[in-house]
C-alpha cells in the first residue's frame, strides 16, 4: 500500500506515459522525447492543477 | 499526343483503384489475423503484440498493465460491480471487462473486493480500471498492426 499521494501520481502517469509511448511512436529518439514531454505534461499538470484548486474549500 | 491524353486517364483510373481498396478494407485473411490478435491480445495484455512477433513490446506493455493492476489491488482498489440504478458502474465494470479472464478469476478469488473506508481505496480502484482501459487500447494497437495499418 503506498499511502503517498505524490509516489502514486509518479507511478501512475509513469505507466500510462510508457504504454502511450509504445503505442503512438516506433523506437527512437523522437518516443522518448514523446514519453518525457507527456510523463511531464501529467505530473506537471497535476501539481498545477492541485494549486489551482487550492483556493476553494474541500467540504 | 493520343498518348498523352491517355496517360492522365490510366492514373485517374488507378487512384479510383486504391481508393476503392482502402473503403473495401483490408483482405479477408488480415481481418482474420486482426481480430485473432485481438482476441488474443484481451486473454492476456501484450499476447497480442507478442503473438504477431513483438515480443519485446507485448513484454513491456504486459509488465506495465501487469503493474497497474498490482499497485491498485495493493492499493485497496475495488473491482467495479454494476449495481442497478447507477449508470457509471456499468461504465466502470466495461472498463474493468479491458483486464480479460484475469477480472473474472480476481473476482472469483474474492480479490479486488475493495476496501472503501481505506484511505489508497480511490487510487486502487483507478489504478485498475486505467489498467482495463490501456489493455482496450492495446487491442486495438495489436489489431492495428496485424491488417497493416501500422508497422
Amino acid at each position: 500500500m503506498i499511502e503517498s499521494h505524490l509516489l502514486n501520481m509518479l507511478l501512475y502517469s509513469l505507466l500510462a506515459t510508457v504504454v502511450f509511448s509504445i503505442l503512438t511512436h516506433e523506437p527512437g529518439p523522437e518516443r522518448t522525447r514523446y514519453g518525457v514531454k507527456l510523463f511531464a505534461i501529467m505530473t506537471l499538470g497535476s501539481l498545477v492543477l492541485a494549486w489551482l484548486m487550492f483556493p476553494f474549500p474541500r467540504t | 499526343m493520343a498518348e498523352r491524353r491517355r496517360e492522365p486517364e490510366r492514373r485517374g483510373r488507378e487512384s479510383k483503384g486504391k481508393a476503392a481498396e482502402q473503403e473495401s478494407g483490408p483482405p479477408r485473411e488480415l481481418l482474420i489475423r486482426g481480430v485473432g490478435a485481438a482476441a488474443v491480445g484481451l486473454l492476456l495484455p501484450g499476447l497480442g503484440h507478442a503473438w504477431l512477433g513483438r515480443l519485446g513490446r507485448g513484454a513491456i506493455l504486459f509488465g506495465c498493465i501487469a503493474v497497474m493492476l498490482a499497485l491498485g489491488l495493493a492499493n485497496e482498489g475495488g473491482l467495479a460491480t454494476p449495481r442497478p440504478g447507477e449508470p457509471l458502474t456499468y461504465l466502470a465494470a466495461f472498463g474493468n471487462l479491458g483486464l480479460g479472464p484475469a477480472y473474472f478469476v480476481l473476482r472469483a478469488m474474492g480479490a479486488g473486493t475493495g476496501s472503501p473506508d481505506h484511505p489508497t481505496y480511490e487510487y486502487g480502484t483507478t489504478f485498475i480500471l486505467s489498467a482495463g482501459l490501456l489493455n482496450f487500447l492495446l487491442v486495438l494497437d495489436a489489431y492495428d498492426i496485424a491488417v497493416g495499418n501500422r508497422k
